[in-house]
């Protein structure tokens, strides 16, 4: 953790609106968070709060509706198409519930695909990240395997190898074992708290109180806004009153 | 019954809740079945159904072959008078002639077609006259009193319908003939004709030669006489006849084909090449409507499955995937043969130089038969694909499957149509192509003459100076004179033939004075012409001079031929001075005075496959006495005008009326019009083949287009995941096109290799064709590929703008 002092991800005043049938949805409302190099942080909060919406937007997927949002220092709100798909390829690595693997391609193909989107990576380099990451999770001996050969356990080790190979500043993780039964669940946790010791920036959404605990830093949402752990009980005491 | 109902009903709901696609559906079906059906209603008129004579497969014509060269030939009047009289095989034999004149009353002078028949004309052919009778025995000889049968058409425009028509008379060609009886309308004999008069009654010379073989021959064999026998029987007549006439018959055999066959043999090729091609388009029509199905069904089978799983039989679903296309195909069948029964008779004004038959082209049961099995076919085809790979489909699994991915089972079949449809565009394509460059070929053929402002027409000599040959000299010197006179005109000419016309005349020639037998002979093409022929037609003169006035009858008889004759007869030697024999033109040999370049008579396309390019011209002044009559009737004026040609027609008639006002000009064409004319088929059918390869690429790129965008909103959710991994636009529009273009390049390569097979079927079919197809490849190949990749840039754009937020709700 040597440069933890500097923010890997500085967002302030941060708001999104869905429009849909001239309904407005405010999915955020004025969210500040920063994230420091080499921190491991849960994001958690009731469904509905804007959780998946916030991870996507510090993914690069999803573009805020105001606010300020810094990457590395740069400004990354205001990014075109193109750029977004870029930085996206470099910094971000993404864990899907759904482990989102492609059907049609091997275990080493799904592994290999960020690295086919980045320019002038000789192949040799490819395979051998590729590689490493799969040996990282445990997969190294199914790379021949298409994902529907494998155990809900293995694909989701899988997709985190997909996000490894890219070598990104930060994995973005959106309920990772929402799909996996306890014991893969555990599994997986057990990986990415490994990835954290040895250096890795995590974002990972959870409701899982048993797998917060494994995060350094707990951010609470609640309708669209972050707030304090005592201010949530409270709040959620109103709720069900 | 009820369960079938109820298919109905969803089949229904189905298809209007999705109306594009309905629509689209039938609207392809409706468009190949529709084009399919019209081709097949033209070819089971024309080349199907028996003619329309009674007991006609009985009906054969008669031909006489050149053992030597193969060329068929028609008959010499002697020659079919010797069959007549001989032959037991035919319950009855007769033959015709082309002819034409002017009736001069009542009514006004106008030229009109006829043609000569002997007797057993309508009886052979067991035609009923609408009124009166047919000729007898002792009308159809020279010097018997005139008579004649006139058409429907004459008989109303003349004669008001007069039902006592009958007995009346005719003034015909200068002669008054007597009325006997009256063609049932539309009653045709190789096309339409207004006067019928006895064959035997012709004052010609030709008549009395056997070489001279202008007549057509058609007999009724006896029942129960097979072809081979009557074949056997015209044999040893065939014998017998050179035998006794050696000179003119030796060598010669008569031989017979089915009348049907024969009439037809013109257009039959280019009526099952265009069948051919439709149904090309159909079939890529139906494959189209297939994949547009298949995507249906994919997309249902998750519905399918859940109703498996509730218990439904599987023949339910079936039933329900071939209800929904059954009732898509029958609508676009109907639709078709909405279309085939409008556009039908359009089709056949829309051909070149008239089919043979038209008046047996009718929308028939046939037809229908076919119109229906092609909609029922169509319907089995796409509805039973879907349906059994829905049936095939693990159910279990399509339900159990959480992959949001399409698998690659259900992308094989629509890979295959799309290939299928490229495949099959292609060959249309490369079939239109090497037909267009046939045509580009052959237009920029030199014909060998100066097409520009030369306009011809044929004369219709005032029949008042027919029966004088002295008064019809004189009359062609004046028509010449007067129509010099015209300022437009800078040179006019008489000749016998026109090139690139109808209407030919050929003799045979030899170098030495022993004329060999007919059959071995070398033949030629005779024109005779005025001398001003050389500067309207501006024949390249390469050898000697042309004719001047002073080639005359009674001085030596001069004759000038062309290079090709040159070259043949008397090869490196300067042919100018040397003498030629030509039975044709007496027993005293002809002079050569000049050479001229060759002239593409027979057509720009038919010339080279002409056995006959040997050409000989002679001064229309030669032409003996006797045949003065027989060249009036033939005779064709043509001159070169220094304005466009169409526009002097109206002065030029107005100066050829003649001294007494009832001289006529007809069939008035420029010889650039001729030219072109002489292409028609080619351009006709380069024109229908582009049309249907067009619709064919059409068709092809509808079908890529679509399954191409089924598959990428089946893909949605991989491209929101390549897009989290930081792939941009470029690269999911190039991961489309790459996928596609495997698809492109395999039909093309299918497409390629069947092209190599149909491309023989059209070399065969129309011999004009020589190109080879690698040129056409060059061309048609990089153009598909890239309409292809085109018509898949569209789904890959969307799929490229796919929102990533979107793509991964997806679940
Ligand atoms: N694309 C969208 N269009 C409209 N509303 C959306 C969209 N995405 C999310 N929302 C709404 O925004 C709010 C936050 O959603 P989300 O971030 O998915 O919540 P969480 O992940 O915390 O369950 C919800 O009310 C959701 O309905
Ligand atoms: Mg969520």
């Amino acid at each position: 953790m040597t440069d933890a002092g500097q923010p890997l991800i500085q967002i302030e005043e941060l708001t999104k609106v869905f429009y849909t049938d001239e309904v407005e949805t405010h999915a955020l409302s004025g969210v500040h968070l920063g994230i420091g190099k080499g921190e491991y942080v849960a994001i958690s909060g009731p469904s509905g709060c804007g959780k998946s919406t916030l991870l996507s937007i510090i993914g690069l997927l999803d573009t805020p509706t105001g606010g300020k949002f810094q990457l590395n220092g740069e400004p990354v709100e205001n990014l075109d198409f193109g750029a977004r798909s870029r930085i996206r390829n470099r910094e971000i690595g993404f864990i899907f519930q759904s482990f989102n693997l492609i059907g049609d391609l091997t275990v080493y193909e799904n592994v290999e695909l960020p690295l086919t989107y980045r320019q002038k990576m000789p192949s040799p380099e490819r395979k051998k990240r590729v590689m490493e990451s799969l040996e990282r999770v445990g997969m190294a001996h199914r790379v021949r395997h298409y994902p529907s050969q494998l155990s809900g356990g293995q694909q989701q080790r899988v997709a985190v190898a997909r996000a490894l190979g890219g070598h990104p500043s930060i994995l973005l993780a959106d309920e990772p074992t929402g799909n996996l039964d306890s014991r893969n669940g555990e599994a997986v946790m057990e990986l990415l708290q490994d990835l954290h010791r040895e250096g890795a920036t995590i974002c990972m959404v959870t409701h899982d109180p048993r797998f917060v605990k494994h995060a350094q830093r707990e951010i609470h949402l609640f309708d669209g806004k972050v707030v304090a752990e005592e201010e949530l009980h409270k709040l959620m005491q109103d709720v069900h009153a | 019954m009820n369960g079938l109902l109820q298919d109905l009903r969803i089949a229904i709901r189905g298809l209007r809740q999705k109306p594009g696609f309905a629509l689209l559906a039938i609207l392809i079906l409706a468009l190949g079945s529709g084009a399919a059906t019209i081709m097949f209603t033209v070819v089971s008129g024309v080349v199907l159904k028996p003619l329309a004579y009674p007991d006609s497969d009985r009906l054969v014509a008669v031909h006489v072959q050149a053992d030597k060269f193969g060329d068929v030939w028609g008959f010499s009047y002697p020659d079919f008078l010797d069959c007549l009289r001989d032959c037991r095989s035919f319950e009855g034999i007769t033959a015709w002639g082309y002819s034409g004149g002017t009736v001069s009353a009542p009514g006004e002078p106008e030229y009109v077609t006829g043609r000569r028949v002997s007797s057993e004309l309508f009886s052979v052919l067991r035609i009923q006259l609408v009124r009166g009778r047919s000729f007898e025995a002792e009308e159809d000889q020279f010097g018997a009193a005139p008579v004649v049968i006139i058409s429907t058409r004459l008989w109303q425009q003349r004669y008001g319908s007069d039902p006592h028509a009958v007995g009346m008379s005719l003034n015909y060609d200068g002669k008054a003939y007597t009325i006997v009886g009256i063609a049932p309308p539309g009653f045709q004999l190789d096309g339409v004709a207004d006067v019928f008069t006895p064959l035997g009654q012709t004052n010609e010379p030709r008549m009395r030669w056997r070489a001279a073989r202008f007549l057509h021959v058609v007999g009724r064999l006896h029942r129960g006489v097979t072809l081979a026998q009557a074949q056997s029987e015209l044999a040893v007549l065939s014998q017998r006849l050179a035998k006794a006439y050696p000179a003119d018959n030796g060598g010669i055999t008569q031989v017979l084909h089915p009348l049907q066959a024969e009439l037809v043999q013109g257009v039959k090729p280019t009526l099952l090449l265009l069948l051919g091609a439709v149904i090309v388009v159909l079939l890529i029509g139906c494959v189209n409507v297939a994949s547009l199905f298949l995507t249906r069904v994919v997309s249902r089978q998750h519905e399918f499955a859940l109703r498996l799983a509730l218990g439904a039989p599987r023949v339910r679903l079936l039933r329900q995937c071939l209800t929904e296309s059954g009732a898509l195909g029958i609508c676009g069948g109907l639709l078709g043969l909405l279309l085939a029964l409008v556009g039908t008779h359009p089709f056949i004004r829309f051909w070149p130089d008239g089919m043979p038959r038209v008046e047996d082209i009718h929308v028939d049961w046939r037809v229908l038969l076919f119109a229906l099995s092609a909609s029922i076919l169509t319907g089995l085809i796409f509805g039973l694909i879907p349906a059994l790979r829905a049936n095939n489909s693990a159910i279990e699994e399509t339900l159990r499957s959480r992959s949001r991915t399409i698998a690659g089972s259900a992308r094989r079949p629509l890979s295959a149509f799309v290939m299928c449809q490229i495949a099959l565009a292609l060959v249309l394509l490369s079939a239109a192509g090497v037909l267009g460059r046939t045509l580009l070929r052959l237009s920029s053929l030199n014909p060998g003459i100066d097409i520009r402002n030369v306009l011809t027409a044929r004369v219709g000599v005032s029949p008042g100076v027919l029966s004088d040959p002295t008064k019809s000299r004189a009359d062609w010197k004046n028509l010449l004179e007067d129509v010099r006179r015209l300022p437009p005109v800078k040179s006019a000419a008489l000749t016998d033939i026109v090139p690139m016309r109808e209407g030919e005349n050929t003799l045979w020639y030899s170098t030495t004075a022993t004329i060999p037998p007919l059959s071995q002979a070398p033949w030629a093409l005779a024109s005779a012409v005025t001398p001003d022929y050389l500067n309207v037609m501006r024949l390249p003169l390469l050898r000697g001079r042309f004719f001047g006035d002073n080639d005359t009858l009674g001085n030596t008889q001069v004759v000038v031929i062309d290079e090709k004759l040159a070259h043949h007869a008397f090869g490196a030697e300067d042919p100018v001075g040397k003498l030629l024999w030509i039975p044709a033109m007496g027993n005293n040999p002809v002079e050569v005075v000049g050479v001229v370049g060759h002239v593409r008579h027979w057509g720009l396309a038919g010339d080279d496959l002409s056995r006959i390019q040997d050409q000989v011209y002679y001064p229309l002044a030669e032409v003996p006495d006797r045949l003065v009559r027989l060249f009036s009737s033939i005779i064709s004026l043509v001159i070169r005008t220094d304005v466009p040609p169409l526009n002097t027609i109206q002065a030029l008639q107005q100066q050829a009326r003649g001294a007494v006002g009832d001289q006529s000009l007809y069939e008035i064409n420029t010889m650039e019009q001729l030219a072109s004319g002489s292409l028609a088929q080619q351009r006709f059918l380069f024109l229908l083949f582009s049309i249907f390869s067009a619709l064919a690429l059409l068709l092809a790129c509808v079908g890529i287009y679509s399954v191409l965008a089924y598959l990428m909103s089946q893909r949605v959710p991989e491209i929101g995941i390549r897009l989290a991994m930081g792939a941009n636009s470029s690269d999911i529009v190039r991961l489309v096109l790459r996928e596609s273009l495997v698809i492109i390049l395999a039909g093309t390569a299918i497409g390629l290799a069947t092209s190599l097979g149909t491309g023989r079927v059209l070399r065969h079919l129309v011999p004009t064709v020589q190109t080879s197809q690698a040129s056409i490849f060059a061309v048609i190949l990089p153009t598909m590929i890239a309409v292809a990749l085109f018509a898949s840039y569209i789904p890959a754009r969307r799929a490229a703008r796919v929102d990533p937020m979107v793509a991964l709700r997806y679940e």
